[in-house]
């Protein structure tokens, strides 16, 4: 397979105020890939995800999408070119019925009818509870509904790159495997580019085509997904070890 | 607060030597009701502002008289140029001043507020209390400080009840004000509810940062709210000039000071509630001046709020504070 890169990421830095969260990244998404990120609990990874639509704005680096440098391109803008994003803490509309949140994603591209229709069409295939849900409000959904609706709003767009962050988190360990089954039906059949980031590295690893470490805000570590599955400090640090009871 | 002759006047022009039982109430209510109209399109501007961006909008009350202001000019031209038709004055004038309005609205948002959008909480409302002194000293000197009466545009009306002398009157100023009044609420709850800029208003308002990674342009959508107070507030306005016959340059400051807390009692942030407070208030004053003291009616109107706010902290139809995320 001849990598052709979506998204290339270069000395990224990016800081909250004083405090700098992200020191120098690289990072080469190519099309079709899953990649995932992994690493503990303040390490950058979301940070990373979220200057990529520049909040925080990088302080220095690149940031190149679809041969676009984007680095400092405003958010919205940055939606419009179809890279999705289900963040940390889902950030859902609570006040906006589940229907109207789906209807943002839509928004963020120009889509047609048919494509809104075929859009949803394919989040109800993936997680038919939406469908039940479609009237109530975002706010008074479970966690795990919420998650389902943060992934659903993103694929709304008919992304070319989706951003998930921590989709398992707060989930049960089934709705988790669904999660995770269906970004790999959605990369098996419809090409769909994948960054996710994980804390649970054990089932990101497995389902990604390439891995990054990242540690204090710099990446530490990359490679297949089955390499950093075997390495050492890995499976002591976020396998075995590290693993949550 | 200086008591003036421009106030809001509570009790309308109501005849209430001989005045007593039902009729006398029903009077009062009828004219509340007007008041409250003009009071709740105000509040909505302050309520919307304050939802999407968190800021009491302090120039809005000024921004109401600039739209009295731009109506009467408007009005005054159209009768220059010789139109006497009065339904088309009428639109005319509303279209215009809602047009003139809704631009001093947006400019006063990209001037003043958003180069602070970013800056400490209180920077922003200290700079509407300025936008404040600058809209209405602007009009003081380029209008003049005196009241500018018009002669009734609209006259007429109904007599609903006749008993002992006592006439219950609904005249047609009134019912103008209320249809406007719930017309416009039509539309702009259409607006909020099933347009997508209502949609994108909604979604800045809970949370902007989301909305944007969505692409929503969030300072397009943050003009286009203070755009909408602004045409909003400009009906009051020019419902102001046509129900009481003048305009001044400082009648923004007690009637905007009576929307917001008609706000503020209908619970900040709730569009429904502004309206449902602009009542309250608009009822409250009329009543206490029918039957205690036109003097003490804004009292009347602080204390219920008072009141209120001490056994609801968030007002008739606003939302807890805490939300579960």
């Amino acid at each position: 397979m001849t990598a052709q890169p979506l998204l290339t990421i270069r000395a990224l830095r990016a800081a909250y105020g004083k405090i700098e969260a992200l020191k120098g990244v690289d990072l080469d998404i190519n099309r079709g890939e899953i990649v995932a990120l992994i690493g503990a609990n303040g390490a950058g990874k979301s940070t990373l995800m979220m200057t990529v639509f520049g909040k925080p704005r990088a302080r220095s680096g690149q940031i190149i999408f679809d041969s676009r440098d984007i680095t400092d391109v405003p958010t919205h803008e940055i939606a419009r070119l179809r890279i999705a994003q289900s963040p940390e803490g889902r950030r859902i509309f609570p006040r906006m019925s589940v229907a109207e949140n789906l209807q943002m994603g839509a928004d963020a591209t120009d889509s047609s009818e048919a494509d809104r229709a075929t859009a949803l069409e394919r989040v109800f295939t993936l997680f038919p509870r939406l469908k039940e849900r479609m009237t109530q409000r975002g706010g008074t959904l479970s966690g795990g509904e919420q998650q389902m609706l943060a992934i659903g709003r993103a694929l709304m767009s008919r992304p070319r790159l989706l951003m998930l962050d921590e989709p398992s988190l707060g989930l049960a360990p089934l709705i988790a495997r669904q999660i995770f089954d269906a970004i790999r039906t959605l990369n098996r059949q419809d090409g769909l580019t994948v960054l996710i980031v994980e804390q649970n590295a054990n089932h990101a690893l497995r389902l990604a085509h390439r891995g990054y470490v990242m540690v204090n805000g710099l990446i530490t570590l990359k490679g297949t997904g089955s390499e950093l599955l075997q390495r050492p400090e890995i499976r002591a640090a976020y396998l075995e070890g590290g693993r949550r009871a | 607060m200086p008591t003036r002759g421009s106030d809001l006047r509570g009790n309308g022009r109501v005849n209430f030597s001989s005045g007593s039982g039902m009729d006398y109430f029903a009077q009062q209510l009828i004219n509340g009701i007007v008041l409250g109209s003009i009071y709740g399109l105000i509040a909505i501007g302050y309520t919307m502002v304050y939802g999407i961006v968190g800021m009491i909008n302090f120039a809005h009350g000024d921004i109401f008289m600039i739209g009295g202001f731009i109506a009467l000019i408007a009005f005054l031209i159209l009768v220059s140029v010789g139109l006497t038709t009065v339904p088309v004055i009428l639109l005319i004038v509303l279209l215009v001043s809602m047009a003139i309005t809704a631009l001093y609205g947006w400019t006063v948002e990209r001037i003043a507020y958003r180069p602070l959008r970013h800056s400490f909480r209180l920077a922003p409302m200290l700079s509407a209390i300025g936008m404040s002194f600058v809209l209405s000293n602007y009009s003081q000197i380029t209008q003049g400080a005196r009241v500018k009466p018009v002669p009734p545009i609209i006259t007429g009306g109904y007599t609903l009840l006749e008993k002992n002398g006592f006439v219950v009157r609904l005249s047609n100023v009134q019912i103008i004000v209320v249809i406007t009044t719930i017309v416009l609420l039509a539309i702009f709850t259409w607006l909020v509810a099933r347009t997508r800029l209502g949609r994108d208003m909604r979604a800045c308002e809970q949370d902007q940062t989301m909305a944007a990674l969505l692409g929503v342009d969030v300072d397009r959508t943050i003009s286009m709210t203070f755009v909408i107070g602004a045409a909003l507030a400009a009906v009051a306005g020019m419902m102001y000039l046509l129900y009481y016959g003048l305009v001044d340059f400082f009648m923004g400051f007690v009637a905007g000071i009576k929307a917001f807390t008609a706000a503020v009692l209908g619970g900040i942030g709730s569009l429904p509630g502004a309206m449902l407070g602009g009542l309250a208030i608009g009822l409250i004053e009329t009543l206490w001046s029918a039957y205690f003291s036109v003097e003490y009616k804004d009292v009347a109107a602080f204390s219920i709020l008072i009141v209120v706010l001490i056994f609801l902290p968030t007002g008739l139809l606003g939302r807890p504070e805490v939300e579960k995320v």
